[in-house]
């Protein structure tokens, strides 16, 4: 019996092997944990985008569950969501924009053009704010809630599936909370 | 720009296809590194440092190795973080910290870490304490080096049987098999 069992060991550790590499077929590699999740808002000092001598600071995220949208007028996919966007505002959400290691002019004239969803916009050239939050590229969007914590983050395209499948739970459970 | 701005000028256009060849292959290794630092430790730490870190966005490139945007900045704040004085692993916790743990290809050690870190370990003294077990109790080949030993009877018969044996089978082989074809020896 004992013996029986020793030549039994490494048929099940292959099986075990071969379960866990199963359950990871389908993953997407390229996704990564949110660092900041369940941390505020790294602090900072920057300006509007719509007027670069008003000041806004971290505070400014606190008091409403809002989308965090990363964007640049460099970055294809952030035209490609925009619309998007506009329709979420339009139906009530609570969207501002962080514009990533853009150009203020350029940036403006997007938003004059395309339409613009965000209540605010902070104005990050260099890209400070982007990467104390971890930013590794444009669009990423981002739930904070009341406190300023960040609660989720999406890397890549809002569209309606994401909306639906990934953000708007979220969105909603924060705001019953309130 | 540069090659058509040459052409205009007086310059013969050997000379100006040298001269912009040589500019573009000045400006790759001014990308790569054109760090300066106040003393060599500190420039080690950072050539450390950039190939222990990895990037977010190319993800199987170190930071050193990549020149994503985000690889670009992550080596501008280690050469800032390093010259203010920072250590190796108050860097690497400052990119943790905003990252998360994929960022460094050294994980730490804490408990989620402690199978990857100790298993290996923990297999090899296990296979050395299997190793050992079975051979103390696995009993000793039969004791044949020891040649002042009585013969066993039983082996003593054994070895007249086979003997036996063997000596019919040698006088057989040296009678044709009838039942096997005829080979002609003589052409």
């Amino acid at each position: 019996m004992n013996k029986r069992l020793i030549y039994l060991t490494p048929l099940i550790l292959a099986v075990g092997l071969g379960f866990i590499l199963f359950t990871a077929i389908g993953k997407d590699p390229n996704h990564l944990e949110t660092a900041r999740l369940n941390d505020p808002v790294p602090a900072f000092e920057l300006t509007v985008l719509a007027d670069q001598t008003t000041a806004i600071t971290h505070d400014a995220l606190k008091g409403e569950v809002r989308l965090l949208n990363v964007w640049a007028t460099w970055c294809p996919a952030c035209r490609d969501e925009h619309p998007y966007l506009v329709e979420l505002a339009e139906s009530g959400v609570n969207v501002v924009g962080l514009n990533y290691k853009d150009e203020a002019k350029a940036a403006l004239n997007w938003l004059a053009t395309l339409g613009n969803p965000y209540t605010f916009n902070i104005y990050d050239p260099r890209g400070s704010l982007g990467f104390d939050l971890g930013v590794y590229g444009a669009p990423e969007t981002y739930i904070i809630d009341t406190h300023g914590v960040v609660r989720f983050r999406h890397v890549g395209v809002v569209n309606e599936k994401v909306w639906i499948e990934k953000l708007k739970p979220i969105y909603e459970s924060l705001g019953k909370q309130g | 720009m540069i090659f058509l701005k040459c052409l205009l000028s007086h310059l013969s256009p050997i000379l100006c296809v040298v001269s912009v060849v040589m500019m573009s292959a000045t400006n790759v290794q001014a990308d790569i590194d054109a760090r300066e630092f106040s003393d060599p430790q500190k420039r080690q730490t950072y050539l450390d440092l950039t190939r222990e870190l990895r990037c977010p966005k190319c993800q199987n490139q170190d930071i050193a190795d990549s020149n994503a945007p985000i690889a670009q900045d992550m080596r501008q704040h280690v050469q800032s973080l390093v010259e203010d004085g920072k250590s190796h692993s108050e860097v690497v916790d400052f990119m943790i910290e905003r990252f998360g743990e994929f960022v460094t290809y050294k994980p730490r050690v804490k408990p989620a870490t402690y199978l990857l870190w100790y298993g290996p370990w923990v297999l090899v003294i296990l296979g050395f304490f299997i190793i050992l077990i079975r051979v103390r109790t696995t009993p000793r080949p039969l004791a044949s080096e020891d040649e002042n030993k009585e013969p066993d009877p039983q082996e003593q018969t054994d070895m007249r049987k086979i003997n036996a044996l063997l000596s019919k089978y040698e006088t057989l082989d040296d009678q044709p098999d009838p039942n096997l074809p005829q080979t002609n020896k003589d052409p």
